[in-house]
């Protein structure tokens, strides 16, 4: 214990790590008795938020592929704020008077940042209320929202925000006093194609954050026709109807200065619709590679050959199509080691009648579609999936993954949605047996998975801090929705915030979690994939009914690694780059 | 949803009840109201039909809905139809709704044509195609189920249920089904497909590539195959027949002959359906039901040049090359700008040697668009084999702008810096790129050999890495060239014993099987003997390094376009 007050740098107050968890909410039964995984109360924690898409009946594309969500630190004090993506009036002379779907009144139509004022009492009963303090933050947005991505651009351990937009992109620079900056203009990264989601990832592993965009297309507002549907009635438009766009690469020069390295990085080489990116080191050779989710085309497989450029090698990984051969409608993605073998795998959501898809990596980046012996493409061919994670719902040490649902044409949407946008679908909830098959408990997921809304992204993270994952989930033309788990903090956990030698996220770091006497479980340190969507960067080890400590082995992105040991259960630590302890 | 629950749960014991009615000699008065009243004294369960969401579609289609729909009102008003002849009405107005894509209204009249007739197979069949098509699987097996049970041999039932099973991982039920549908011709290539997918999502390679192998065989033009037989090669470790594989894949699935699902999607009247239909004929190689589509398409809609660029190319897919030219000539006529035409036109004038023509139209289709892939590199290769090989050069540098790894663009672009003669240096930068994205096109790594053994420039020169590529050739494939170019590595390394003795065997082999390669080895062992390395590394003229091919095929086929309607 001694030595572990020398080395372990608290996340937070003592009373934040406490295992004594008293639930804020009773967890709700389901109609079958069991008690549900998930309780939503974002209005109950003063979550108002409605995301607005500004649709008047001219079906822009727009305005159903927004908006994201993030989880994210801003004030440093140790539990999760929210940042959410708001749309905006669409189309040349409209006013918000001709929405067909009004605004929420009382709001300005910006994003907004809430404050998580999370309380814990001394029995670990804990009180969780956010605030709006969008406008002491000086946060002001420019364009239509669609995405946000999180990272520390200038190591100075204050995490920025990256907004995504139709329009210019904005680089929001936290300041450390609750207040946030417009840097876009400086740092050269305003893109005004139309980008989804991004990614700050350390491609040359010099230590600082550089940034990948993933575009869609180009809709120009000016020359719309709307489109038909196959039976000719008038529908959104597919992404083929129009160009799709080259995705951008940025490498960080310091001194919050990003240059566009896309042409000669080989980003641009190939274009695909983006909707999704993750980056992980999928291939093995400690370096991190990216993989972008691409709507109606291939999906790249971006590895990075350590020279300052990446080469797409997604067709012979076998991560480009689906096991027939087909590019299908990606979306969100994320890459976690759901089957405890020690590298990541590959989770993408797709449209209606394809199926949500899950590549399977041998540990070289070479990857086999296992969708149908995983339990998944059943149940997911119905619905067209959108915001999605890997993550432990009930703390057993197996990943399950959440998809957000909601359709994207008139013709796939579910014959009982209803209203101006009917393209209402649930959202579902896969329990992992094993990390060998996936089973479907939407069922039990509580009264949130009984709701048909029109899900877009969903942010993943410990909102109460009390050691399982909750999730943030924004509906297009909707409500966002606060999922507080229920469930996982009922098994044993083992949290750990890991930060590099300046106290920044250490995004991309890979860690072995060993408990005494159990199986390792590989993590990584990751803010993005899902959809348009940041996450905490915590990195949340479910350990069952383990109760012991475990030893932890960080394996930081610049290629080091360090070891910790004999960590004890149901805490948070903060594990700082180089402070290990030395064994003799 | 619907207004009930299990489809074909109660579809038996509702039928079976209405037979017992029947049986009775009681008369069954339906509600005036029609469909949305029910049965009225009856009381059977017949499903109300939702009218469908059709905002702003075309007035062809809506007209035709709108009378298909008062037709059936009619008909269940008149009272006086036999439960065969209601489920008729019904079932028709579900192929109607079904062609137009109006999902929930079809459904609602199979299933009451599947009530109404419980021996006819093919609503159940109808029932699990929408359900399949929606991605409900578990409703969808049923429904097929209901079909095998009218009838057991039905083999297109047995594919769509098998695919169907396999997409819910019920793996031995659906190797089960796709079994049997594969003991039939018409399905025999598809289902293979799929037992070759079910084979490789159990890790069962060699199965996986058997039946694939066989699919491809049956249906050589489906080239969605070849990716899932490169992964199951992949699997096995054979990573060259995984490249060949992978190099040729496409966006082709195996053809299934359905002249259920054909009946139902050419009840479409609105030109957008009918032109929805004729692309997902293409995209099964129905080349010939694809034409129809288009055509009725255009009948609808005769100035839609794009659908009449899709008409031309499905034409000339089918054989029928004179239509095919005809279409594009009308597409031209009214829109002589058209990008996609203009190509088309001039690679027709290309097969029938009319070069001058073909120009005319390639420059007509860079005029639209100046960067347009293909038309670059159809010129680069026109130039190339007329000489001109600085603009050929020019042409496929842009081209591989558009299609970085476009492997017979990329070898277009070295052969043509290779004759104009281009610095070795940027030739061996280029084939370097392709080697590495095209590892199994064994010619980029011929080329690569030659430079490295024999480039004069010190800075390009690499003997010891020429040898590993050629022994790699050479070992892969020993052919004639290969040995060649071996030994020619052997002598920039000073190993002249192994260079003569290879030359010799490869110049015995050559007075048999390639004579026009006698006198250039010739005079290469010449060289060997004397301890003389090869002077450079090209050969004017070099047999093994033609010009890259132009096919219409392949353009016709296989050249993307954005709009195809």
């Amino acid at each position: 214990m001694k030595i572990q007050r020398r080395v372990i740098d608290w996340l937070g107050p003592p009373a934040l790590l406490s295992n004594a968890l008293a639930p804020i909410y009773a967890a709700p039964a389901t109609n079958a008795g069991q008690s549900a995984y998930f309780s939503e109360i974002s209005a109950a924690v003063g979550i108002d938020f409605r995301h607005f898409n500004g649709m008047s009946g001219e079906y822009y594309l727009m305005e159903i592929m927004g908006s994201g969500a993030a989880l994210f630190d801003y004030d440093n004090d140790g539990d999760l704020d929210a940042y959410l993506v708001q749309g905006a009036m669409l189309g040349p002379g409209k006013r918000v008077a001709d929405a067909l779907s009004p605004p929420q009144s009382g709001q300005p139509l910006t994003d907004r940042l809430l404050r998580n004022d999370l309380t814990v009492g001394e029995d670990g009963s804990r009180i969780l209320r956010f605030t709006d303090v969008t406008a002491e933050s000086g946060i002001d947005t420019v364009a239509y929202g669609m995405g946000v991505a999180t990272g520390d651009v200038d190591n100075d351990g204050w995490v920025d925000l990256y907004v995504t937009n139709y329009g210019n992109n904005q680089l929001l620079r936290n300041n450390g006093d609750g207040t946030f900056s417009d840097i876009t203009r400086k740092a050269g990264v305003g893109d005004p194609l139309w980008s989804v989601s991004a990614s700050f990832v350390d491609i040359d592993r010099d230590g600082l954050l550089d940034l990948f965009v993933g575009n869609y297309v180009h809709v120009e507002m000016n020359r719309h026709a709307p489109c038909r549907a196959p039976n000719s009635a008038v529908d959104y438009c597919t992404p083929l109807a129009y160009p799709a766009q080259p995705d951008r690469l940025y490498r960080n020069t310091g001194d919050n200065r990003f240059q566009d390295i896309s042409r000669q990085a080989g980003i641009t080489s190939e274009q695909g619709a983006a909707l999704g990116v993750t980056t992980a080191d999928l291939n093995g050779d400690l370096w991190p590679d990216l993989y972008v989710a691409n709507d109606a085309s291939a999906n790249h497989l971006w590895i990075n050959t350590k020279e300052g450029s990446f080469r797409n090698d997604a067709f012979f990984a076998g991560a480009a199509v689906n096991m027939q051969g087909a590019p299908e409608g990606s979306m969100g993605v994320d890459a976690a080691d759901f089957d405890g073998d020690g590298d990541p795998d590959l989770f993408v959501t797709h449209l209606t009648r394809e199926t949500n898809t899950i590549y399977v990596n041998d540990g070289r980046g070479w990857f086999e579609d296992r969708t149908i012996t995983m339990g998944l493409a059943g149940p997911s061919k119905a619905y067209t999936g959108f915001g999605t994670a890997w993550f432990d719902l009930d703390n057993d040490g197996w990943l399950d993954i959440f998809a957000g649902n909601g359709a994207v044409s008139l013709i796939s949407a579910a014959s009982g949605s209803s209203g101006p946008l009917p393209l209402q679908q649930p959202n579902q909830l896969f329990l992992s047996r094993a990390g060998k098959r996936f089973e479907d408990i939407s069922a039990r997921g509580g009264a949130a998975f009984e709701l048909s809304e029109i899900t877009r992204g969903a942010a993943f993270g410990d909102v109460d801090n009390d050691g399982d994952t909750d999730i943030l989930v924004t509906n297009n033309n909707g409500r966002a929705r606060l999922l507080l788990n229920d469930m996982g903090h009922r098994s044993n956990w083992l949290g750990l915030r890991l930060v590099d030698g300046s106290g920044r996220d250490a995004l991309g770091a890979r860690v072995r979690v060993q408990p005494t006497g159990g199986s390792p479980i590989w993590r990584r340190v990751r803010t993005d994939g899902s959809y348009a969507s940041a996450n905490d960067p915590r990195v949340l080890v479910g350990l069952g009914a383990f109760r012991g400590t475990a030893s932890v082995r960080v394996h930081w992105p610049d290629g080091n690694a360090e070891e910790w040991r004999d960590l004890p259960a149901n805490r948070y630590f903060r594990l700082r780059q180089g402070t290990a302890p030395r064994r003799r | 949803m619907t207004s009930r629950g299990a489809a074909l749960g109660t579809a038996r014991s509702a039928s079976a009840w209405l037979v017992l009615a029947a049986a009775l000699g009681t008369l069954w008065s339906p509600s005036p109201a029609g469909l949305e009243g029910g049965r009225g004294t009856l009381q059977t369960p017949l499903m109300t039909v939702p009218q469908p969401r059709l905002a702003g579609a075309d007035p062809g289609v809506a007209q035709a809905l709108s009378l298909a729909r008062r037709s059936l009102d009619v008909l269940v008003a008149r009272g006086d139809l036999t439960p065969a002849e209601l489920a008729t009405a019904y079932g028709d107005t579900g192929l109607l709704y079904h062609a137009h894509l109006a999902f929930a209204a079809a459904e609602a009249c199979y299933r009451n044509a599947a009530d109404l007739a419980p021996d006819e197979r093919r609503w159940a069949y109808y029932l699990g195609y929408l359900y399949q098509q929606n991605g409900r699987l578990a409703e969808a097996v049923q429904a097929y189920e209901q079909a095998l049970i009218v009838d057991p041999g039905f083999a297109l039932a047995h594919w769509r249920l098998g695919e169907a099973l396999l997409d819910q991982g019920l793996l031995e039920a659906s190797r089960r089904h796709l079994r049997i549908s594969a003991e039939t011709e018409d399905t025999r290539a598809a289902a293979l497909f799929a037992l070759g997918r079910l084979a490789l999502a159990t890790r069962d390679y060699g199965t996986a590539i058997r039946d694939l192998s066989e699919a491809l065989r049956l249906a050589p033009r489906a080239s969605r195959i070849r990716l899932t037989l490169a992964m199951a090669y992949r699997g096995e470790g054979n990573l060259s027949q995984a490249r060949a594989h992978m190099e040729k894949r496409g966006d082709v699935s195996p053809a299934v002959v359905d002249p259920l699902i054909t009946a139902m999607e050419q009840r479409s009247t609105g030109q957008r359906t009918l032109f929805h239909h004729a692309i997902s004929a293409v995209n099964r190689g129905e080349y010939a039901l694809a034409a129809e589509g288009f055509k009725s398409g255009l009948s609808l809609d005769p100035g839609n040049a794009n659908a009449r660029v899709s008409l031309a190319r499905a034409l000339y897919l089918t054989g029928d090359v004179e239509s095919a030219r005809r279409e594009l000539s009308e597409v031209l006529h009214g829109n002589p700008d058209h990008v996609l035409a203009n190509f088309l036109s001039g690679v027709l004038a290309l097969e029938s040697q009319q070069v001058a023509t073909a120009e005319g139209f390639f420059n007509a289709a860079l005029a639209g668009e100046p960067k347009h892939a293909g038309t670059r590199y159809y010129m680069g290769t026109l130039r190339l084999r007329a000489g001109a090989y600085a603009e050929a050069l020019r042409h496929y540098e842009v081209a591989l702008e558009q299609i970085p790894d476009h492997g017979l663009a990329q070898l277009g672009e070295v052969l043509a810096l290779i004759r104009s003669g281009g610095a070795h240096a940027a030739v061996r930068a280029r084939l370097e790129r392709a080697v590495s994205t095209h590892p199994d096109k064994s010619i980029f790594a011929y080329l690569l050999a030659r430079l490295l053994a024999a480039s004069p420039q010190g800075k390009v020169r690499d003997p010891p890495r020429a040898v590993a590529l050629a022994e790699r050739l050479y070992n892969n494939d020993p052919q004639t060239e290969h040995a060649e170019v071996l030994a020619m590595a052997y002598a920039a390394t000073g190993r002249y014993p192994e260079a003569v003795k290879l030359q010799e065997d490869a110049l015995a082999a050559a007075a048999f099987f390639n004579p026009r390669l006698v006198s250039r080895l010739e005079s290469g062992l010449a060289r060997y003997w004397l301890n003389q390395p090869s002077p450079g590394p090209w050969i004017g003229n070099d047999p093994h390094v033609g010009a890259p091919p132009m096919s219409p095929v392949l353009a016709f086929r296989d050249y993307p376009t954005e709009t195809p309607y």
